[in-house]
């Protein structure tokens, strides 16, 4: 709950959405100091005009006044003039107002409002200094203007006059009018702040979806699976913003990911195999070298105990000896064999027909000891491929000698030279036991053997086949098996051709 | 930084959201209470400035009757403390003198019984001329009324009733001067017009018994549809004519035709009459556009245009143009010396009328200031010398009653 909530919080979705809201509320904060002073400001100007025409109009009419009735200016003639000032300013609808006396003893009063001038403040400055109003805006929307002015004809100040000015309807009507814009700034802003934030959302949804989908494939990816079709989950809408390309690299990037992905996996099993080979060769080689010396030590310790008296076991493990020393010696040289890298040379343009008929009259002297011939067929055609004679001969060798030695005695072993489309393929085909299918897919690793005994006995170092697909794909070729157990096996051998008739 | 300190900041982040939130709309719109004091700034430092017109004495009087009664109210020689009437009464049209300190009648004399029009009282109040109807002629005659005599003078009959005249008096009320009037209703505007000078001084009694005066007249170039302006100077010693036309490339010597494109070209002459000499003389031209021509005075002739108002210095001989102020609105009253200029407005929506006064040292104005203020329907200046100017102004009451009130404001 709590990990649910940090999330939430730091969210791009909530941390914007406080963004938004500060600044929307921010603006309507600003707005409304912004008009609040403006309609006070408006309002203490608007007073102030008024209060100066106010001001000018009274000391014109007083003026007036005292030079209509022959007043002398001064206190003396304010105060004989003040009840005609009183009426010619309520004539011109100043009607609520207070005339004092310079020392501020009042002379007259008009209208139904009591101005104490002494306990106010605007009366202290004016009676001090200047004419001063006192604005009083109350909660109520009442808003009320105490005035006074120091009466000064001809620069002669002869006394003052309080007024009193009810502004509500006017402060009401600037309060409505503030009300009216604060609401629809404030309805506006909420609007922005709607359309912001479903704009904010749409484009962290997309962003959510992302993260949901990477966070599925890693979790799928830890556990060696990549989840494309969690990818699937990644909805576009047809966006064509930032997002959408986004969203689009990000599916791009999963197939090439996915490509190096199953790349890598298949590395992995490659390597894992290789490993796993070698170390099966390395126990093969390791218990090839072990068997025949093992023989050579026992017939070298019998021979170093009874050798002397017992001849025949002296010649017995001589020949024991030789037979496995020679055995060892060639697995060796089979060994080196397969590591060696030969470049492509040495290779030249070579008659594969001549090389096959001669390959089945080298080894018809072997056949015979097994009651076997060697039939060559397609040979009216002279098959031509690029490569080392020597190689080649070897492979073909050493399939026909696998056929002489586990085909069936007195079966004939057909050796077949064809071209398939763009190859020159020779097949080497006996009959015999056969192999099982489990072991087709094996007969060409190193040591393998179908019959370990067999072949052993037979003097086959398990090398052969492995040899043999060496050279082949050394020459661009490829070299398959296939056998029914009982009936016919086939290897073949195909290299790409060069064609039927060379010139060589 | 810490988890926990992340989290605080958060949590105050939306706390302080809130307050921000509950603040703005709490203050925002809620009314508040104010409380203000506000100090004006002195008559001075308002940048109003003083005129340097003083209004020493003001008197006036005021006269509450049918609003059908009044025809006229005027002063009376300055430092008479009179007031002049012209009432409707029984037996017709009435000149009254009235002490304004005792609101009694000093004088009344009969003046016309027949429908008079055009009524102008002389400033000091001994002449008033009106247009009269005869009552066995259609067209009108000028007659001007001697009130200390009780006498007329028939200044001119005219002979189509088509005519129009207009005529004016001089400041110091001795001098009548008449002209035709150039509208595109005169008849036969392109012929030649003339100016006459009245000399009241020169009243005297002819062998039948009855009173004849002296008449100058001035023969001016007519030159088409136009429009005139006489104005004499304080003491009808020197007249400023003024004819301003659109001229159809001159009507007379190429006939008017409808049809024809009319050429604005804008064309104007000026004249200076000096009528105890006998004299006309012809002006320099000193405007491009039509003009309103205001007041002939010793510091040269005042004219408005595009709401300005605009002296024009030397205009007998090199006339100069300097502008002064605006005056849109206002209907401007300058003083025989022309140095005090006298402006009212209308004010409070039309219902009070202010004089306000400006005046000249050299040819620079000095501030505009208030002088007097007072709540009329209607009103308007009577005259303006070097020392007074009067006013009249009326306001309606109930009853089709009416208080008309003349002013007499000595500077």
């Amino acid at each position: 709950m709590y990990q649910k909530k940090i999330k939430f919080v730091n969210s791009i979705l909530f941390r914007m959405s406080l963004w938004v809201l500060g600044v929307g509320i921010g603006g309507i904060l600003l707005i409304t100091c912004f008009v609040r002073f403006q309609m006070r400001y408006n309002i203490e100007k608007q007073i102030t005009e008024e209060m100066q025409q106010i001001r000018d109009n009274t000391l014109l009419y007083i003026h007036q006044i005292l030079l209509l009735n022959n007043d002398i200016v001064g206190e003396e003639g304010f105060e004989k003039s003040v009840r005609a000032v009183k009426q010619q300013l309520r004539s011109v609808g100043y009607r609520e107002a207070a005339y004092y006396n310079l020392d501020g003893e009042l002379l007259e009063q008009s209208g139904n409002r009591i101005l104490p001038g002494e306990k106010r403040e605007d009366f202290e400055k004016a009676m001090e200094l200047n004419s001063t109003f006192t604005l009083y805006c109350r909660k109520d929307s009442q808003c009320e203007v105490y005035f006074t002015m120091p009466v000064e004809i001809i620069g002669k100040r002869i006394g003052y006059i309080s007024y009193y000015f009810d502004y509500g309807e006017q402060y009401r009507r600037e309060w409505n009018t503030f009300e009216r814009t604060f609401w629809i700034t404030a309805v506006i802003f909420a609007l922005i702040c709607l359309i912001t934030w479903i704009m904010l959302w749409r484009m962290v949804s997309s962003i959510r979806n992302l993260s949901r989908v990477t966070s599925e494939i890693s979790l799928r990816l830890s556990e060696g699976q990549f989840d494309h079709a969690a990818a699937g989950q990644l909805t576009f809408n047809g966006r064509k913003d930032e997002i959408g390309e986004l969203s689009l690299n990000f599916t791009r990037m999963l197939d090439v990911a996915e490509e190096q992905f199953q790349r890598i996996q298949d590395d992995n099993s490659r390597i894992r195999n290789l490993l796993n080979s070698r170390q099966e060769f390395y126990n093969n080689v390791t218990h090839e070298l072990k068997t025949p010396l093992t023989t050579i030590s026992g017939y070298a310790q019998l021979m170093e105990k009874n050798g002397q008296e017992d001849r025949e076991l002296f010649y017995k493990g001589t020949r024991h000896i030789l037979g496995e020393s020679t055995r060892l010696y060639r697995m060796v040289i089979q060994l080196l064999e397969m590591q060696e890298e030969k470049g492509t040379k040495d290779k030249k343009v070579l008659n594969l027909t001549a090389l096959i008929v001669n390959v089945a009259d080298t080894m018809q002297i072997k056949a015979k000891r097994y009651n076997s011939r060697i039939v060559p067929e397609g040979i009216e055609t002279d098959y031509y491929v690029k490569g080392r004679e020597d190689k080649l001969r070897q492979v073909f060798i050493n399939l026909v000698d696998n056929a002489i030695k586990y085909g069936e005695p007195g079966e004939t072993i057909r050796l077949i030279a064809e071209a398939k489309k763009d190859k020159v393929c020779v097949s080497v085909v006996n009959r015999g036991q056969g192999i099982e299918n489990k072991d087709l897919e094996n007969i060409f690793e190193p040591f393998f053997r179908t019959d370990k005994e067999l072949s052993r006995e037979l003097g086959s170092t398990g090398l052969g086949l492995s040899i043999s697909r060496k050279i082949v794909k050394e020459h661009g070729g490829n070299i398959e098996a296939d056998s029914t157990p009982g009936e016919e096996t086939v290897f073949m051998v195909s290299f790409p051709g060069i064609g039927s008739e060379v010139n060589v | 930084m810490s988890k926990l300190k992340k989290r605080w900041m958060r949590q105050s982040i939306l706390a302080m959201s809130t307050v921000i939130v509950t603040g703005s709309i709490l203050c925002g719109c809620s009314r508040q209470e104010m409380t203000r004091t506000i100090s004006l700034p002195d008559i001075e430092d308002e940048g109003k400035g003083i005129s340097g017109i003083v209004i020493k004495n003001i008197q006036e009087y005021t006269y509450g009757g049918h609003s059908e009664d009044n025809l006229r109210l005027a002063w009376g020689k300055t430092g008479s403390n009179t007031a002049i009437q012209l009432r409707y009464e029984e037996e017709g049209y009435v000149y009254r003198k009235i002490d304004i300190n005792t609101k009694e009648t000093i004088s009344k004399e009969f003046m016309d019984d027949r429908m008079v029009s055009n009524i102008q009282i002389a400033p000091g109040g001994r002449y008033v001329s009106y247009e009269a109807e005869p009552a066995k002629k259609a067209s009108p005659e000028l007659v001007v009324f001697l009130a200390e005599e009780g006498e007329h003078i028939v200044l001119r009959e005219w002979n189509e009733s088509l005519q129009f005249f207009s005529y004016i008096w001089s400041d110091d009320g001795t001098k009548l001067f008449s002209w035709q009037d150039g509208d595109n209703y005169a008849f036969s505007p392109d012929t030649d017009w003339c100016v006459t000078c009245y000399d009241m001084e020169t009243v005297k009694q002819d062998s039948n018994g009855g009173l004849t005066i002296e008449k100058k007249e001035f023969r001016m170039e007519g030159n088409g549809h136009a429009w005139r302006h006489v104005l004499p100077n304080a003491d009808g010693t020197k007249v400023y004519v003024r004819e301003e036309y659109e001229s159809f490339s001159d009507s007379k010597e190429k006939e008017y035709s409808e049809n024809q494109e009319i050429k604005k070209k804008k064309a104007a002459k000026n004249w200076l009459i000096m009528p105890e000499k006998q004299e006309i003389k012809k002006l320099q031209e000193y405007a491009d556009e039509p003009v309103n021509p205001v007041k002939y005075t010793k510091k040269g002739l005042y004219f408005q245009k595009e709401g300005k108002l605009l002296l024009v210095e030397n205009p007998e001989d090199t006339p100069s143009v300097k502008e002064l102020f605006r005056v849109a609105g206002m209907e401007v009253n300058i003083c025989g010396n022309g140095d005090h200029i006298f402006l009212i407005e209308w004010m409070d929506d039309l219902q009070s009328m202010q004089l306000s006064g400006v005046k000249l040292e050299g040819t620079e104005p000095t501030a505009k200031q208030a002088l007097y203020k007072a709540s009329f329907e209607g009103g308007d200046c009577i005259s303006a010398d070097d020392s007074a100017i009067v006013l009249q102004g009326y306001e309606y009451l109930e009853n089709d009653r009416c208080n008309f009130k003349v002013m007499e404001l000595g500077y």
